[in-house]
């Protein structure tokens, strides 16, 4: 509880921290009840076109305007955090689902196969980040399950090498000798003692990925390898309004906007997570308190 | 032996702040030292001991702050000095090396260059002049062949070269008093017995005076004319080192000393402290040794530290010794 | 200061395994995974006759690991397939692009840095105070914008709305023309000075100064926030207190030594940094028409020109790991203690 205490210290000095927890939840709490909250399903959906009100300007009534097809933009752009959360958690799952096993492995068993398996870690990681993506959605075609695994696929080797590193360090650590000492079989000192320990910064480091893994998708809707039409992902949102954007501005602008606001709110979090690890701001809050 | 009073350390109180609360390090802290003295701080980690060396260095970090006292140093009190005059003071009159020589250089300069700048920034060297200088300073402290150690990298080193060449840096600006900070104890015992020579006969020939903080009772033996014993931020015992251990007056000194295993043909239990620190937090109000003390009486427990003076040269902070 | 000539030896022949490693997974990606490659290869729009082509071509119906020799002997012998885009050789395509990229992406790096570093520093030396707090929204919030929206903004409202700055392009071609400026070097900044062309200097400035900007802000945030952080760690170094208990001024030792410390790690990092950049040059090139290797990937992916798309992928895959070896040799030689 002197966490809390210290975050809402650290809050008190820097407001813009509250923000990230504010922003991120709205985000969460949006994208699940989306579907269910819309004024106008059908434009969201993509499935209504209505000619007479195309390109309408940010009004009462349209908050964010319309697009080249009468679809109410605030609409689709509401909709659009349901996918993006979808996609942001999903890549995210699924690197840990294929990168924490590797990492595990990897860390505990050292030696010869910890090495090999590093050093195929390290061939992904020699593309540079969303290039392998790119390539993987261009392969695999445009769809939501493909942004996913792409995204996962170049994703995955980073929470590999983070848990590797955690792992090394942990398994020399006193007390996995001592449990060993004490009798304990090989996998059950992985799964009770190695695993927990190691999987903390991992799991952090994860949560607050989703925001960059929302920011990729969308780069990679953008260019047309990721979400297809006339799903209302924001990336993809932005680059339909993209040929109009002079005459008809909000078609890309809110959903950018609905980008940049989401993923501050999960860098923010982060930001404020890594100050409470941090010993010395804490020393430094705390002499605020007295 | 004696040159008169140098520096003065009267009812230092800091206070650090943490995550885990505000630790009161040292509590009113006096302490006299004269021109040429060789003092040893002793106590254990906790005890404040660090903390008094970089106060009185002016070295203190950023979450630690000085509650009240002062630190008199040829009449001029450091603390109350705005900091442009307080840099005057640094490495000029006093100077400081630490525990762990590995952390003392940059890794990524030479220690020629960490040498040289102390050189030039003091006396306006050139930068010939300077590693001139510099290689003399590295002789004085024993190092063989100075060239090659002024261009080392510090990960290119030894512990003890490393100490000797901070050392040699920290003497540099040729101060009147150095704090060595556990300068030994990340050091083999050959290596310690030669760092500890080599401060006593610097401290004779640069007529230095030393302050040596450490836990080792040992050290002190050797190196030091006086020794200040400190226990949980408050000082305990103070008097001439022989003094203090041939006869200790306050019992935790008194146990320090039982504590220091003998090797003999007889074997024994070895003898330990039973009990732990108090919490530096919440401190207690009267003697802070009282709970692991045997003597100790409902008096230690409330009534506030004073000190009793014992002959001419020696003080100590206990009801034992009356008023 | 000199790099040993095991180290060097040791990064040049990661250096091969890494291109090789590239190559085979990129391999594994256009010709493993999917189940028809050769559709992807010839076209939406190929026959039969095309189709059965691509087959033989690509060796698609003998063992992987036959596949796998021709893919590399293709590699190294330049034919990395043909753009239906453009109807050209790919890697004539890319080189062609390339030193536009470059001049884009090094100007954008220039000022990321420029910028960056200095921004980290004074918000690591104000800790705690306004300016930190401001400083550190602001990178936090560049690192968080999609660099392909703030491009159409700026844009938009300075390219086209304010008409201030060319809303594309890199240089204005009546202008080559009617000055009769030259591509040397291809990079049309420093060609322009050779040849004293001060007009089109100024024009191609005026070209670059957007989307280099654009490109520019991940990377100066990475980089502020990267210093910031060194910064502090860095102040709380035995080593900075026993320069100043020793009597160095904290100007010296704040600008000479512990500069140095948070320089050092923010060069290990370049390369990871000019890989972010590279693909959000992709995203810059498209929306302001640079002719570069983005802009040709760009469309590439737009108009699912595979071989094309591959191409850039892999040539921007090498190129990076190109970056990488020559930040280790630098890192290396900046930091002794790597060197063994």
């Amino acid at each position: 509880m002197a966490e809390l205490g210290l975050y809402l210290d650290l809050i008190r000095r820097n407001p813009v921290y509250l923000a990230g927890l504010v922003i991120v939840s709205s985000f969460v709490v949006l994208g699940l009840i989306a579907p269910y909250i819309l004024t106008r399903p059908e434009d969201a959906w993509g499935l209504a076109y209505s000619i007479d009100k195309r390109l309408m300007p940010p009004s009462l009534e349209h908050p964010f305007g319309t697009d080249e097809y009468g679809r109410d933009v605030f609409n689709r752009v509401l909709l659009g955090a349901r996918f993006s959360l979808v996609i942001g958690v999903g890549v995210v799952a699924l690197s840990l689902a294929i990168g924490v096993p590797i990492g595990l492995v990897a860390g505990y068993m050292g030696g010869r196969v910890g090495t090999a398996l590093m050093r195929i870690t390290d061939m992904f990681l020699a593309f540079p980040p969303l290039l392998l993506a790119v390539a993987l959605a261009a392969t695999l075609g445009r769809g939501l399950l493909n942004t996913i695994v792409a995204l996962s696929l170049s994703w995955w080797p980073w929470y590999s090498r983070l848990v590797y590193l955690q792992v090394s360090s942990v398994k020399n650590m006193p007390y996995v000798d001592a449990a060993r000492v004490v009798g304990l079989d090989e996998a059950r000192i992985m799964f009770k003692h190695v695993l927990p320990n190691s999987l903390t910064p991992v799991i952090t480091q994860a949560t607050l990925d989703v925001g960059s893994a929302i920011l990729e998708a969308s780069a990679l809707s953008f260019l047309g390898v990721g979400v297809p039409p006339p799903i209302p992902e924001w990336g993809l949102l932005v680059s339909s309004g993209w040929h109009l954007v002079s005459r008809a501005w909000w078609i890309s602008f809110f959903p950018g906007l609905a980008i940049v606001i989401t993923v501050l709110g999960f860098n923010l979090l982060g930001d404020a997570v890594k100050e409470l690890m941090d010993p010395r701001l804490r020393n430094i809050l705390s002499m605020r308190r007295v | 032996m004696s040159g008169g009073r140098l520096l003065r350390v009267s009812d230092l109180t800091v206070h650090y702040y943490t995550a885990e609360g505000v630790v009161k390090a040292l509590r009113n802290v006096s302490l006299e030292v004269d021109s040429g003295d060789s003092l040893c701080v002793i106590g254990e980690s906790g005890s404040g001991k660090s903390t008094l060396g970089l106060a009185i260095a002016l070295s203190l970090p950023k979450n630690a702050v000085v509650v009240s006292g002062s630190i008199l140093y040829k009449g001029v009190d450091l603390l109350k000095l705005p900091p442009s005059e307080a840099e005057k003071y640094k490495g000029r009159e006093i100077s400081m090396i630490f525990q762990d020589p590995a952390t003392t250089f940059n890794p990524l300069f030479t220690i020629g260059e960490h040498l040289t700048d102390v050189l030039r920034y003091h006396f306006g060297l050139s930068r010939q002049e300077a590693l001139g200088k510099a290689a003399e300073l590295l002789k004085m402290v024993r190092l063989p062949d100075p060239s090659r150690i002024l261009n080392a990298y510090p990960h290119e080193l030894s512990g003890g070269m490393l100490q000797r060449a901070a050392i040699a840096a920290a003497l540099a600006p040729r101060p009147k008093v150095l704090i060595a900070d556990e300068p030994t104890t990340m050091l083999d015992v050959v290596t310690q017995a030669q760092i500890l020579d080599l401060l006593d006969s610097l401290r004779r020939d640069l007529d230095l005076t030393l302050i040596l903080i450490t836990h080792n009772l040992g050290i002190a033996s050797e190196v030091c004319n006086k020794t200040v014993v400190m226990y949980a931020g408050v000082v305990v015992e103070e008097g001439p080192t022989e003094d203090v251990i041939l006869n200790p007056l306050h019992p935790y000194t008194a146990k320090l000393v039982k504590a220091v295993p003998v090797a003999s043909k007889t074997r024994g239990k070895l003898s330990y402290i039973p009990g732990a620190l108090p919490d530096l937090r919440n401190p207690p109000m009267g003697c802070p040794f009282a709970d692991r003390c045997e003597h100790a009486s409902s008096k230690c427990r409330t009534a506030p530290l004073k000190y009793a003076h014992v002959g001419h040269t020696r003080r100590v902070a206990c009801v034992l010794y009356g008023e | 200061m000199p790099v040993s000539r095991e180290y060097l030896v040791k990064r040049l022949v990661l250096l091969v395994f890494v291109v090789l490693g590239v190559l085979v997974i990129t391999f594994i990606i256009t010709r493993v995974i999917p189940a028809r490659p050769e559709f992807l290869w010839a076209g939406p729009h190929a026959t039969e006759e095309q189709l059965k082509r691509a087959r033989q071509e690509l060796h698609l119906d003998e063992p992987l690991h036959v596949q796998l020799y021709y893919y590399l002997l293709d590699f190294f012998k330049g034919s990395w397939g043909v753009s239906w885009r453009t109807r050209s050789p790919v890697l004539q395509d890319l080189l062609t692009a390339l030193p536009a990229t470059l001049e884009l992406v090094v100007t954008a790096f220039t000022l990321a840095f420029l910028a960056g570093v200095p921004l980290g520093i004074y918000s690591a030396l104000n800790y705690g105070r306004r300016a930190d707090q401001v400083v550190r929204v602001l990178t936090i919030l560049g690192a968080s914008t999609p660099v392909f929206w703030v491009a159409l903004i700026l844009q938009t409202v300075v390219g086209i709305w304010a008409g201030l700055l060319p809303a594309g392009k890199r240089v204005d071609e009546y202008l080559v023309y009617s000055t009769g400026f030259r591509p040397i070097t291809g990079f049309y900044l420093l060609d322009s000075l050779i040849q004293g062309n001060i007009a089109v200097f100024a024009d191609v400035l005026k070209h670059i100064i957007m989307p280099a900007l654009v490109l520019s802000l991940y990377p100066m945030s990475l980089a502020s926030r990267m210093c910031r952080s060194l910064m502090i760690e860095v102040l709380n170094e035995n080593y900075i207190r026993s320069l100043e208990i020793w009597g160095v001024p904290r100007r010296v030792v704040l600008l000479k030594y512990a500069l140095r410390n948070v320089i050092v790690p923010v060069v290990g990092s370049l390369g990871l940094s000019f890989g972010y950049t590279l693909v959000g040059a992709f995203m810059v090139e498209l929306v302001f028409v640079w002719p570069g290797l983005g802009y040709y990937a760009g469309m590439a992916l737009l108009s699912y020109d595979y071989p094309a798309i591959i191409g850039a992928v892999v040539l921007v895959a090498i190129f990076y790991s190109l970056i990488n070896f020559v930040v280790d040799l630098l890192h290396a030689w900046l930091d002794p203690r790597v060197r063994l």
